[in-house]
């Protein structure tokens, strides 16, 4: 490693084929996902059933276009959309430990499903017994409902406040004052409530059907938007927010929307898939590393790219191929992530960060 | 040389310094003041006179509290945060922390003014940011990574990134803070060279009082009174303005000399005789061990007379002692002094 000077910049051939290779990376795992699973599925009836042709196994289809294909498609939006927002707030608050969770938005979609779980629950008993379709969607709207009044807290203080420290104090704190009533809800509860709870927080890609696709898909889609409509601001703000003011930039503009964008990305994402940890803050400097630059114009598809790599592999494993029980997805992604991470920073010669 | 005086920068009777909950604080009032382009200037004063304030406010980078800064003629507050960025370029006193860039990358960030959403470079621009590396004397940075700079080319690129931006004035906060002493000099003699070369007014704030006195065309000077004044470095050195600004209990300004005498209020007083360059140097070994010089014998305790090649004789009035080189000289010199009084 050392004798090379590695090739940084806006292009280079090395950036190219990286790019390539993860193209290429996702491709290839989304076509697992679509073909590994408890049932064991014949490859040319899965590329049959995909491309649309009737099948002879009802079964078959079904299991392929409602449970794989929104599975893989979940993957690949809820790791790319928390990969995204983390490298935003890394960069907003020069924090190589920052994640989109920083601010207190998953605290506040905890509480929102600790609400439903916890104390609705308790009144009919129905909701102990599960509601299908119903109980998903409205865990789901009330961790938005959760992280958007969490969020727009934290917006209107960072409308006042000057340092970028001061609001990642303060959603820090907000955090802690959400998780504390989330504490308490959890303290009044009833144990099959609470199982319930705790399922949420272990995260998952598999819950999320066609109709809550509709939802997540297109709020992922803005905001990936809103990132690459600001990497130019995000790169001057490398320098400092002193210098990126200098250089023209608003800071105030650029501070609300990316925590608009990110905390849209991490709020949907953390309703349907409950509180995925660890992708948001380790996909920024696996892409940092792999692609040796801060821009944000290579970060961000970068970033996309591999985000949604490591959540379908995530979600590979965790289904433990041959056997029936599922992982917890935030225990796979961080017992398989944060090895690599350790490795990926330690080879590469540059601080993957600052300084 | 006063009536082509063309008001490129123009400060009537500015106020500045922080509002915070309606209270003000203010740091330097009625400031009035007028350069024209093409000039270095340095704005002297010591710590925590307000050098940093006024940058700032010049910058744009905090809001005047009272009074008005005219650019060509128009009040900073009219330009939007853009054009202000294609007028007037910053050099702050943090030290930058990026990883992953190139100094070719960090020079790219002063066109940013210049360039669209996506912040692409086009031939020009690229023709631009190398031109920029080449008048700080960096070309040869460009490949390489920030992380593995010393503090001094990375100061370069920061100044060259702040050219880049094609500034007509460029504003730098103690820009030689982090240099070693001929690096202080070097980069002077750079930002006065390009403020020739590419007439702009480059103003630095600096305690940096030798420095600042042998290369700028004018000083900005806080004083005591915390007003500002206005002046060639000789002008404020003959009115002993300097002086006063800067003397303090223990030091005090020479002004033939340009720089400090230490102990100033020492009653130790020596007279030294000879010539060259040892002379001079036991004047230095002197001074530093305690001792003022004196320019009649009359006057002084000792008498120093220097041979050659740093041998001297030190004569006091029942005392006399030689050496061979500057170290006894001050050494004795010192014994000399606590025994002396």
């Amino acid at each position: 490693m050392r004798e090379s000077t590695p090739r940084l910049g806006p292009t280079g051939k090395r950036q190219v084929t990286l790019f390539f290779a993860l193209i290429i990376g996702v491709i290839v795992l989304a076509i697992l996902g679509l073909t590994l699973g408890s049932v064991n599925i014949p490859l040319t009836e899965i590329w049959k059933i995909s491309t649309g042709y009737s099948t002879t196994n009802t079964s078959w289809q079904t299991i392929v276009i409602d449970i794989r294909v929104p599975r893989t498609f979940t993957a690949l939006l809820a790791g790319a959309g928390i990969g995204l927002a983390g490298l935003q707030m890394q960069t907003l608050f020069r924090n190589p430990l920052a994640d989109p969770f920083v601010l207190g938005i998953s605290s506040g979609a905890s509480l929102g499903v600790a609400l439903i779980v916890l104390t609705v629950g308790s009144a009919g008993a129905v909701f102990g017994a599960g509601l299908g379709l119903f109980e998903n969607l409205s865990l789901a709207i009330a961790a938005i409902i959760g992280s958007t009044v969490v969020l727009f807290i934290v917006l209107l203080i960072a409308e006042r406040v000057r340092s970028a420290v001061t609001i990642l104090i303060v959603g820090l704190m907000v955090g802690y004052l959400v998780s504390a009533i989330v504490m308490l809800l959890v303290a009044w509860s009833e144990p099959q409530q609470l199982s319930r709870f705790v399922v949420w927080g272990f995260g998952s890609f598999r819950s999320v059907t066609w109709d809550e696709l509709r939802i997540l898909a297109p709020v992922s889609l803005l905001g990936f938007l809103i990132a690459g409509s600001i990497v130019k601001p995000l790169n001057a703000l490398l320098l400092g927010e002193d210098y990126a003011k200098s250089l023209g930039i608003n800071i105030r503009t650029l501070r609300i929307m990316t925590l608009t964008g990110s905390s849209l990305l991490a709020g949907i994402v953390t309703a349907f898939c409950g509180p995925i940890a660890f992708i948001g803050v380790a996909t920024p400097h696996i892409a940092r590393s792999l692609f040796k630059t801060s821009d944000h114009r290579i970060l961000v598809p970068a970033v996309i790219l591999s985000g949604a790599i490591i959540a379908m592999i995530a979600e590979l494993v965790a289904q433990l191929p041959g056997n029936n029980s599922v992982l917890p997805l935030n225990a796979v992604t961080s017992l398989l992530g944060a090895p690599v991470v350790v490795i990926v920073l330690i080879r590469s010669r540059l601080g993957a960060f600052t300084g | 040389m006063m009536n082509t005086v063309d008001n490129f920068l123009e400060i009537n009777e500015l106020e500045i310094g922080y509002k915070y909950r309606r209270k003000s604080n203010i740091v330097l009032s009625k400031i009035n003041l007028t350069t024209r382009r093409g000039e270095f200037i340095c704005l002297l004063g010591k710590n925590g006179s307000g050098k940093s304030t006024f940058l700032r406010t010049l910058a744009g980078m905090q809001k005047e509290l009272n009074g008005s800064i005219l650019l060509n003629r128009q009040p900073l507050s009219n330009f939007g945060n853009r054009e202000k960025a294609k007028k007037i370029a910053v050099v702050l006193t943090e030290r930058l922390q990026i990883g992953a860039m190139r100094g070719y990358d960090i020079v790219e960030f002063g066109r940013y003014p210049h360039t669209g959403w996506v912040g692409k470079l086009t031939p020009t621009d690229h023709e631009k940011v190398k031109q920029c590396l080449e008048d700080v004397d960096a070309t040869h940075l460009a490949n390489r990574e920030i992380n593995q700079l010393s503090d001094g080319e990375r100061q370069r690129l920061i100044i060259a990134r702040a050219l880049a931006q094609e500034p007509e004035l460029m504003l730098l906060d103690e820009p030689s803070s982090f240099l070693d002493a001929p690096g202080k000099i070097e980069l002077a003699v750079l930002l006065r060279d390009l403020a020739y070369k590419r007439n702009i007014t480059v103003i630095a704030a600096t305690h940096d009082l030798d420095i600042s006195l042998r290369t700028s065309d004018r000083i900005w000077l806080i004083n005591e009174n915390h007003e500002v004044e206005n002046g060639s470095p000789e002008d404020l050195i003959a009115n002993n303005s300097i002086a006063k600004a800067f003397s303090g209990e223990k030091t005090k300004f020479n002004n033939s000399k340009r720089t400090f005498d230490p102990d100033a209020k020492s009653l130790n007083k020596a007279y030294v005789k000879g010539k060259g360059q040892s002379f001079e140097l036991a004047l230095s070994a002197l001074e530093r061990s305690g001792w003022q010089i004196v320019l009649s014998p009359n006057e002084a305790q000792i008498q120093v007379t220097i041979i050659s090649n740093g041998q001297w004789k030190v004569m006091a009035d029942n005392f006399e002692t030689t050496g061979d080189n500057f170290a006894e000289l001050s050494s004795a010199a010192r014994k000399l002094k606590d025994h002396a009084l």
